[in-house]
């Protein structure tokens, strides 16, 4: 991206710093996007500078920043946005879970979609974790130290929970639901 | 008369009829950022500012309303471009009608 150029030391600086809390902001996203959102704001200030030339340079600056405003305040919903489009075009489960972590509060379908989701990867943890962890599953006495008790209590603990709530039986409900939200 | 009030009101009617206002300007041209807010501010006297716009510009973007496209200018620092989609003149139309009804329904009672 093309930055823009100021005559005056301290403009430089407060326009360097903007850019840079676009840039600390928007980390998340992929650089595609990141780089979107940068030349957007970026063209906003230019044109504004430009549309009040003979003003005030830093002046102008600061009008123009705020009139776009905080970066950390006004980016959040587009950044939710990207990261769901990321997410539903990847299928990573890294963007995943950030796009719903971002968009928990858009909506009772992302809450809904986030706990299935979680679902799905306990039983994923579950299953593997019952291959692997065969005989330290049936047996309390395989290994003794803190880590090991831990981690079958934990993993009893929650093969419990799938047991009780007959999650096993509901998984292949839940996995039907997660891809059809995610279609969707 | 309750200036409080009516200045509350104006707001949100402004703020609740903002994507329509929006749709309607690009339903001919193609616009940029900047010119949407000269175009706002010129016909409807609307002072959008930046922060208001661009966030809802990218939500329109992701609801399939409008579609965009950076133009290279001269000066090295390109121009996004808006446009309406299929999906977004359909979608307006439906608007259109939608506020033609209540503006019909709201004359009625008011006269």
């Amino acid at each position: 991206m093309k930055l823009i150029e100021f005559e005056n030391k301290n403009t430089r600086e407060v326009y360097n710093d903007y850019i840079r809390r676009i840039e600390r902001t928007t980390k998340s996203l992929s650089e595609k996007d990141r780089e979107d959102v940068l030349m957007e704001l970026n063209s906003y200030i230019y044109e504004y500078v430009q549309e009040n030339r003979g003003k005030d340079e830093m002046a102008n600056l600061l009008e123009i920043i705020k009139r776009i405003g905080a970066p950390e305040e006004v980016l959040p919903p587009v950044i939710a946005d990207k990261k769901m489009e990321q997410a539903t075009r990847t299928f990573n489960p890294k963007h995943v879970f950030k796009a719903l972590v971002l968009n928990i509060t858009n909506g009772f379908s992302f809450v809904i979609f986030s706990v299935l989701y979680l679902l799905l990867f306990c039983f994923g943890f579950l299953a593997v974790a019952k291959i692997f962890f065969r005989r330290m599953w049936v047996s309390s006495r395989v290994k003794d130290g803190f880590i090991w008790d831990f981690l079958r209590t934990l993993l009893l603990r929650v093969h419990r929970i799938y047991w009780v709530c007959g999650l096993y039986r509901r998984f292949f409900l839940s996995l039907s639901a997660c891809i059809l939200l995610l279609l969707f | 008369m309750n200036e409080e009030f009516l200045q509350k009101w104006q707001s949100q009617v402004k703020k609740g009829t903002l994507a329509f206002m929006l749709l309607n300007l690009l339903k001919d041209t193609e616009m940029y950022g900047y010119e949407i807010i000269d175009q706002m501010s010129r016909k409807v006297a609307i002072d959008i500012a930046e922060g208001t716009l661009y966030p809802l510009l990218n939500r329109l973007k992701a609801d399939g309303l409008v579609d965009s496209k950076w133009v290279e200018q001269p000066s090295g620092i390109p121009r996004k471009y808006y446009t309406l989609t299929s999906a977004g003149k359909e979608t307006l139309i439906e608007m259109s009608k939608f506020w033609n009804g209540l503006d019909k329904s709201i004359k009625k009672i008011s006269k």
